[in-house]
């Protein structure tokens, strides 16, 4: 019996220490609980991530459950080229695109509106401002103003934004995620941060009040 | 002593890195406890209702093919039936005299229109018969 319980115990200690590749190849020969352990690795930072592109705690979780269940579903379609959690990212992203784009679509924001310009640099660039801050989510008045402020300017810089600063990814990372070039990816994020600090000024004033 | 120019940061720079610090300093997102279960059960439902749907379409399939099979609608063989009267077989060089008939439709007309109808039928002598004739 105790055997039995060490050995569980041992199972589980090689699940949290063993790489996201090993936990999806163990899944795909049959592990379940390494699907699971998978998901209890990255459900929080891709509901965050979601979070902060949507701006809607119940759409960001609904998209970062329907992340994991394409995975669950397509997981044998991850081929190494990338990480998995660039492929786990690159998945979430494109649904919380698509998510973005029902929204504005059942609200009223025609599509070729926001998305009929085809250049790379100016498409999304109309700003979204139907969604509000979600204040049970954020508890702090200033993670709400930088909420706030982050769903103002528009999805192609905020998505990138939120990439690199948020979620601390790489500007590989982000150009594999969002199937951009490396250049255009840091010269949205650089519109992004200039938008921001604009939009923040008085936010920076009373918490840097030195900066002056 | 170094004559490489000192390399100034953009102006921006500053309120670039608070701006970074609020960014990263921002909460994470807790999902709501039921997550895992939800998505397990999302992941799993679909497979189950693609084998019950296999599994009717596949009974369906079986009975109806099974039903075609024990009811399949007898062939009607459609045979040329012989004409009642028409001789089976005809002799081109013997045929049987037929009756010559008089036309009593004018004989109540008297003689003179009867020889005017005469001579208009005779002065179309080309005229085409009122039914198709084979190879015309």
């Amino acid at each position: 019996m105790a055997r039995a319980s060490l050995k569980t115990e041992s199972v589980q200690v090689a699940r949290n220490s063993a790489s996201d590749e090993d936990l999806l190849r163990w899944f795909l020969e049959g592990d379940e609980a390494a699907f699971v352990a998978l998901m209890r690795r990255y459900k929080e930072p891709i509901t965050t991530y979601t979070y902060r592109f949507l701006g809607n705690y119940d759409d960001a979780v609904d998209v970062a459950q329907e992340t994991f269940v394409r995975l669950y579903r397509f997981g044998h379609s991850f081929v190494g080229e990338v990480k998995f959690s660039t492929w786990l990212y690159t998945i979430a992203s494109n649904l919380a695109r698509t998510e973005l784009k029902r929204y504005r679509r059942r609200n009223g924001v025609s599509l070729s509106e926001a998305f009929s310009i085809g250049d790379d640099e100016s498409s999304w660039e109309i700003p979204d401002e139907t969604y509000l801050p979600d204040e049970l989510v954020d508890s702090t008045r200033i993670a709400q103003d930088v909420q706030k402020a982050l769903l103002s300017i528009s999805p192609s810089y905020r998505e990138m934004v939120v990439l690199r600063d948020v979620q601390q990814l790489t500007y590989e990372e982000i150009a594999v995620i969002t199937n951009t070039e490396m250049g255009t990816v840091k010269s949205r994020i650089n519109r992004g941060r200039a938008q921001l600090q604009v939009l923040l000024r008085s936010l920076y004033n009373e918490v840097f009040p030195s900066q002056e | 002593m170094s004559t490489l120019p000192p390399i100034n940061p953009p102006e921006d720079f500053e309120s670039t890195v608070l701006l970074r610090s609020l960014l990263t300093s921002l909460p994470s997102i807790s999902p709501p406890d039921t997550f895992e279960t939800q998505v397990l059960r999302s992941a799993q439902r679909p497979r189950w209702t693609i084998k019950i749907v296999a599994a009717v379409a596949g009974t369906i399939l079986v009975v109806s093919s099974f039903y075609i099979l024990n009811n399949e609608p007898k062939l009607v063989v459609v045979k040329p039936s012989a004409s009642v009267d028409a001789p089976q077989s005809v002799d081109l060089y013997n045929l049987a005299p037929v009756a010559v008939m008089q036309d009593t439709r004018y004989k109540d007309l008297p003689p003179a229109v009867i020889h005017r109808l005469a001579a208009k039928i005779k002065a179309k002598p080309n005229m085409r018969a009122p039914y198709g004739v084979a190879g015309y």
